[in-house]
């Protein structure tokens, strides 16, 4: 069953019970039915199966998912909204030209030259940034990661361990690669970096633009596999349920599903490397005393994992103190944060304020996506927390 | 279809982007979770009790039908428009206007999730008993119209035994205030009882004097599997007869326990025909009492496998698994009747005994879950077609009739609506309804509030 065989039958799966209300993000904020999954599907459902057209009244409700899966985690039969809003999506794409500005910046991430575009925009940004006030994002960094490392760094260790970056953790935060580098050379395994590695896919997905999305998986797959890696490791969350979770959702049912399966077996996720190897030398506690952890959408629904990083915190002697809904999503979402700004910041209010009231000195997360969401947040409350990615912390 | 003069003269009372006639949002607000679609022609999103007067007074005059809704997550089809009409969605009601500690009291409006008001009060050490299962997203203006059960029932009651006053607009636009900020009442007819459980065709609930408890301290719950579901119910009638009163005694048959192990992790033994959830709540002395009393209940009537849980993520989990039943039994089957029959205790085992084979005459499955502790089964008859849907109705009205026959009523918590309205005189005589009809026309003589559901066609 292909993903828009799949997306009709989760459709029939909803009972409308109604839920997905409670666990919806954006529901809490635009408070209307077809705010939250159960409308959402019923807005699907006239298109798919009813034959109506695409008006802004569907559109605009359809465009406003955060991909978040915390209704999926909600909804007794599991319905993969996901998968529903990304076909509903491409309808949308096909319907109607994309905005400049989210068509050029796919365009870039899917191009073999981003490398090239981002190290133009670094020098860019502080001029551009100024006629771009409504959002706070940080700086494109001069040195890129990737370009600055060996292909292969042999270890003792007869282990191949591949380690993809993302392109948040290359361009925009390459100390997070640079830490996550530092920890996996102490598994002693051999460490690859592919240079040819391209972008996740994500946003494409997200943006309904599955076509895109499957040829960046296409490449990626053939990249890495060609380095016959042991296992294949990423520090930014969305990148790794992409790789893992939706590499196997968007080639259901086509000839490389098989190839997908057996590729996303091998993504894991740092965190989990780490706890994996318990002798691995980490720093210790550096002058932060308290953290609260925000769990990343993809990190917990994407890759099941939330209990390893608070492992790694408290072990590394840090006093943890949960936040309120810790899970829930930072109101994000890639492209959403500039769509949406109005929804996406009253979600991330709460969010800091929930983080805010536990007293930690830091935020520690493992998403540079929900890191550039966050730090806008913090910036605008005025707070004193920090943000860090747990590497940051620990490496 | 409502011309478009009168959209626009809802529009001019109570403001423009508080109405809506498009067909988005009207297929949004067309379905509750009985999960059968009717089109309204119009949803109104109303921020206070004025203006729900003013709408109301117009549709009075005009003869339109007005259907309140909540959160749509009625069982019955209570909240859909099944004539058209306006849908009147209380999501800009959702103001906890006071909590009264002093007087163990809170007002409410109808938009509030029942969920949030549980934490609301307990972070102030209090508590609101009833819970259905939906608790996380179903309003309080819901629960009151439909009078909401929950699984605390067996100790704490429904929502009727919560809501000591009620501020309602009736059909030509009068307000009225039955009831008060007290526990005690007697001036005339219980007129706040009237409209708990009215399912919308009275008036329209705008606001929600609720009494609040003391929080208990502690809890302590059970889970116990049994071969033979006779063992299992023979366990219930059994902590009664020992003088235990506990939270709640759930019955999970051997089809549900399936949905259940999806949710939460359990062992029981593969031979499991029925589980028991069991909870007390109170002091720690007195749940500790409850708890040894209940427990060698459990071992005495046989069961073969015993869990007590204590930490709070445990019986969190156990909780959630358990509410997920009902919407999981969609991975059985396309479609379901969802019934709420009542028995009084000490006949369940006649009732659960009638059931399968009625299911099995029909050549239909049947799995039951509930509230064994109030004697409240939710009776679910499973089907696919329309061909097995027949047979599902023919089904139920057996195990209607079995019901009634034992001395039960045909809902405990669900309400009526649409879903059980061919049913209704199973259990109502003549005289009964004659006199719900003449009630009905006191309060709504134009029949503009939620026509359609309860009584049926003459």
């Amino acid at each position: 069953m292909n993903i828009y065989k799949l997306a009709s039958e989760e459709i029939l799966k909803c009972v409308k019970c109604g839920a997905c209300r409670n666990a919806c993000p954006v529901v809490r904020e635009v408070n209307r039915e077809h705010g939250m999954a159960r409308g959402k599907i019923a807005l699907s459902d006239m298109v798919l199966s009813g034959g109506t057209a695409i008006s802004d009244r569907i559109r605009v409700p359809i465009e406003q998912c955060l991909l978040c899966r915390s209704c999926i985690d909600a909804c007794a039969n599991s319905v993969n909204t996901d998968s529903i809003m990304i076909v509903m999506r491409e309808l949308i794409a096909r319907e109607k030209s994309r905005p400049l500005h989210i068509a050029l910046t796919n365009g870039i991430l899917a191009s073999r030259f981003s490398g090239v575009f981002f190290k133009m925009l670094s020098f860019m940004q502080p001029f551009v940034s100024h006629f771009l006030p409504v959002r706070f994002y940080p700086p494109i960094a001069k040195n890129p990661f990737i370009e600055n490392i060996n292909e292969i760094t042999e270890g003792h260790l007869d282990k191949r361990i591949l380690y993809y970056a993302g392109c948040l953790n290359n361009f925009i935060f390459p100390q997070i690669s640079a830490a996550a580098f530092k920890i996996l050379k102490n598994t002693g395994s051999t460490l690859i970096v592919p240079k040819k590695q391209a972008c996740c896919g994500l946003p494409h997905l997200s943006l309904g633009d599955i076509e895109t999305a499957k040829n960046l998986a296409l490449k990626n797959i053939s990249v890495m596999e060609s380095f016959r890696p042991d296992s294949i490791v990423v520090s930014c969350a969305s990148c790794g349920s992409m790789l893992k979770k939706y590499y196997p959702l968007i080639f259901r049912g086509t000839p490389h599903e098989e190839s997908a399966v057996a590729f996303s077996r091998m993504v894991t996720d740092i965190t989990e490397i780490i706890t994996a190897s318990p002798d691995m030398p980490l720093r210790k506690n550096n002058g932060y005393k308290t953290i609260t952890f925000h769990d990343p959408c993809h990190l917990k629904r994407g890759m099941g994992i939330f209990k390893q990083p608070r492992n790694l915190l408290t072990g590394a002697g840090y006093e943890l103190r949960e936040m309120e809904d810790s899970d829930s999503c930072c109101g994000f979402g890639g492209t959403f944060s500039l769509k949406y700004p109005e929804i996406s910041m009253g979600i991330l209010s709460r969010k800091v304020s929930n983080a805010e009231s536990t007293g930690a000195d830091v935020i520690a997360t493992s998403c540079p996506g929900c890191i550039m969401q966050i730090m806008d947040g913090v910036r605008r409350s005025g707070s004193k927390i920090r943000i860090k990615h747990i590497l940051e912390l620990i490496a | 279809m409502l011309p478009k003069t009168v959209i626009h003269s809802i529009g001019n009372l109570i403001g423009k982007d508080k109405i809506t006639a498009e067909k988005e949002d009207l297929v949004c607000y067309s379905y509750d979770a009985m999960n059968q679609s009717f089109m309204p022609d119009a949803v109104v999103f109303p921020e206070n009790t004025q203006d729900i007067a003013k709408l109301l007074k117009l549709a009075n005059e005009q003869g339109i039908p007005v259907v309140p809704r909540g959160a749509g997550s009625g069982q019955t089809g209570g909240a859909v428009p099944a004539q058209g009409g306006i849908v009147l969605s209380f999501e800009d009601m959702r103001k906890i206007i006071r909590i009264n500690r002093e007087n163990l009291s809170a007002i409410v409006e109808p938009g509030v999730i029942t969920g949030e008001l549980h934490k609301a009060v307990e972070s102030l050490g209090l508590f609101y008993p009833p819970d259905p299962a939906s608790l996380d997203f179903c309003t309080i203006g819901g629960n009151v119209a439909e009078n909401a059960g929950g699984v605390r029932a067996v100790k704490y009651g429904v929502t009727r035994d919560y809501v000591l006053g009620l501020e309602v607009v009736l059909p030509d636009g009068r307000i009225i205030n039955p009831g008060h900020e007290t526990v005690k009442d007697v001036a005339g007819y219980d007129l706040t009882g009237l409209f708990v459980g009215s399912e919308g065709t009275l008036g329209a609930i705008t606001r929600v004097i609720l009494k609040l408890l003391p929080k208990p301290r502690t809890k302590i719950t059970f889970l116990a599997a049994f071969r033979r579901v006779v063992d299992s119910l023979n366990t219930v009638t059994k902590i009664f007869g020992l003088g235990i009163l506990p939270s709640a005694i759930e019955f999970i048959d051997r089809t549900c326990i399936k949905l259940v192990k999806e949710h939460a992790k359990i062992s029981v033994p593969d031979e499991t025909e029925a589980l028991l959830l069991i909870e007390d709540d109170g002091s720690e002395e007195a749940v500790r009492f409850s708890g040894t009393i209940i427990e060698s209940a459990l071992k005495n009537c046989g069961a073969s496998s015993i869990e007590k849980a204590v930490m709070p993520d445990r019986i969190q989990e156990l909780w959630r698994a358990r509410r997920a039943i009902s919407p999981s039994l969609a991975k059985i089957s396309r479609h379901k009747l969802n019934e709420d029959v009542v028995v009084p205790r000490n006949q369940l085992s006649a009732l659960l005994s009638a059931t399968y084979p009625i299911a099995e005459k029909h050549s239909l499955t049947c799995a039951n879950f509930g509230h064994a502790g109030d004697g409240n089964i939710h009776v679910n008859i499973l089907y696919n077609d329309k061909n097995e849907k027949e047979r599902a109705m023919l089904a139920v009205e057996e195990i209607m009739k079995k019901t009634v026959e034992l001395g039960g009523t045909i809902t405990g918590e669900h309400g009526i609506g649409l879903a059980k309205k061919p049913f209704i005189k199973i259990e109502l005589s003549d005289a009964e309804l004659s006199i719900l009809r003449k009630i009905k026309g006191v309060f709504d003589p134009n029949n503009i509030l939620n026509p359609g559901k309860i009584f049926p066609e003459a």
